[in-house]
């Protein structure tokens, strides 16, 4: 069982249930994509909505009361501890991406930062490792990067990241955690990990909601783009950032 | 015996003169491309300036705001370029009439959204990094942003800038954490254009929706 609550798969399959549920998940025509790499762009466009008026009942409001009435160090605090959670997961995926560097430094600060259960960063000049997640380690393994997914909740994704996700979720140390307060503590973690996100992001997000004219599609570019930069060691020859740029000189 | 002991030193000095002579002597592609960063760099640091004064001269009226707004991207942005671009490959299709049009909308859209968010850029800085030569027409320079409240993390961001022999240089784009502005307004247009059947007048239209309602906000 290694103390891992039910809940917790239940918390992680909830988004994928009401993806399932919401989509006909009919493809629709080539000629009708405004992008090649999403075959599901209404079923897509559908559950963006749904994850919009979530964040305009839920998310933003929480988050702005988050930013306004939590004192700074608090939130320097929970947003290491979100950093500390992804690190074992990093560890392995570097591993098996043969970055032992990647993973010595992961390992280090993992074990550091845990003697404040990761809300204090112990470690803080010293070099950081770069995440790795288990989406990064299938592409190293070729395995191709599917349809683009916007999944309820969780927002961008490929078919491959994913998949890769659910991984990575089960190597959450807080899912390892035992004694009679930790399915309260497991509970808590994934709110925590939404708002302190969408609170370091205050603005980004906003900016793309409401001064967009299309939403989705800027935020269907955006997450392509920082996904083939955190690739970039990996599939090099899709990283080229000033790719597409010859011809702004034409 | 000491005359050899000379001639050795002496050979010694040369070959010493000779390699030291040979380590500073600078490849001279080498040093144009240098040169150029090094002109960038001061370009994107006199940009920076012109910004921090624009914010902390104009907060008087939202006009104001737009038209220092203005008077920065004539001065360091490449506006036709950047126009011409964001419309995708549907620019070439487009009539005189839809890019006149379309260029107008797209730089009152530009400007409303940055004279909204003038309040967000106060007490950011720009620290500069590296700075990278691409090509023969392009130069990415690199910097850091930082809020000095320490309320939000810092961000990695990169100026692109054209770099044409004879022209003077102009930003393109300026990318943050791996996300090109440019080219993710360039895949909205597309977006919004391909959803309308191809017409490129769903594009103008939206703009003006757009631009309608941030009149009314």
């Amino acid at each position: 069982m290694l103390g891992f609550d039910i809940s917790l798969h239940k918390l992680y399959a909830m988004p994928l249930i009401l993806l399932i549920s919401l989509s006909g998940c009919s493809s629709i025509p080539a000629d009708q994509q405004s992008d090649s790499r999403d075959p599901y762009e209404n079923t897509n466009r559908s559950v963006f909505a749904f994850n919009l008026l979530t964040d305009d009942y839920v998310l933003e409001p929480v988050a702005k009361t988050y930013k306004d009435t939590v004192p700074l160090p608090a939130q320097t605090a929970l947003s290491n501890h979100v950093e500390w959670v992804g690190l074992p997961s990093t560890v392995l995926n570097s591993s098996f991406q043969g970055k032992l560097e990647n993973a010595t430094l992961a390992s280090l600060r993992f074990l550091v930062n845990g003697l404040t259960f990761g809300l204090v960063d112990l470690m803080e000049n010293e070099d950081e490792p770069e995440p790795k997640d288990f989406g990064q380690t299938l592409a190293f393994t070729g395995v191709p990067e599917g349809s683009y997914l916007m999944v309820p909740l969780l927002g961008s994704h490929t078919t491959r990241s994913l998949a890769g996700r659910g991984f990575d979720f089960m190597f959450n140390p807080i899912s390892l955690v035992g004694g009679s307060s930790a399915p309260a503590v497991r509970r808590a973690e994934t709110p925590i990990a939404a708002i302190t996100f969408r609170s370091n992001s205050f603005n980004v997000i906003n900016q793309i909601k409401y001064n967009s004219i299309d939403p989705y599609a800027r935020t269907r570019s955006a997450y392509y783009q920082r996904r083939t930069g955190q690739l970039a060691d990996i599939l090099p020859e899709k990283a080229d950032i000033d790719d597409g740029f010859g011809a702004f000189f034409e | 015996m000491v005359q050899l002991c000379c001639l050795f030193r002496a050979t010694i000095a040369f070959f010493a003169v000779f390699i030291l002579a040979a380590s500073i002597t600078v490849n001279p592609a080498q040093a144009r491309a240098d040169s150029r960063v090094l002109k960038a760099d001061a370009f994107i640091l006199s940009l920076i300036n012109d910004i921090r004064i624009t914010v902390e001269a104009t907060t008087e009226t939202n006009d104001e705001r737009k038209a220092a707004i203005n008077a920065v991207v004539d001065t360091y942005f490449d506006v036709d370029g950047i126009t011409r671009f964001s419309a995708g490959r549907y620019w070439r299709a487009a009539s005189d009439e839809q890019r006149v049009h379309y260029a107008k909308q797209f730089r009152n859209v530009l400007v409303n959204t940055a004279s909204r968010q003038f309040d967000q850029i106060k007490g950011l800085t720009f620290i500069p990094t590296i700075s990278k030569v691409r090509g023969d027409k392009l130069i990415l320079v690199g910097g850091i942003i930082q809020d000095g409240t320490g309320a939000l993390p810092d961000v990695e961001i990169f100026w692109r800038v054209s770099a044409i022999a004879g022209q003077p240089m102009r930003v393109i784009d300026v990318q943050i954490e791996n996300i090109s502005m440019l080219k993710t307004q360039r895949d909205e247009n597309e977006a919004i254009i391909r959803r309308g059947g191809g017409s490129f007048d769903a594009l103008l239209q939206s703009l003006d929706e757009r631009l309608a309602a941030m009149a009314k906000q």
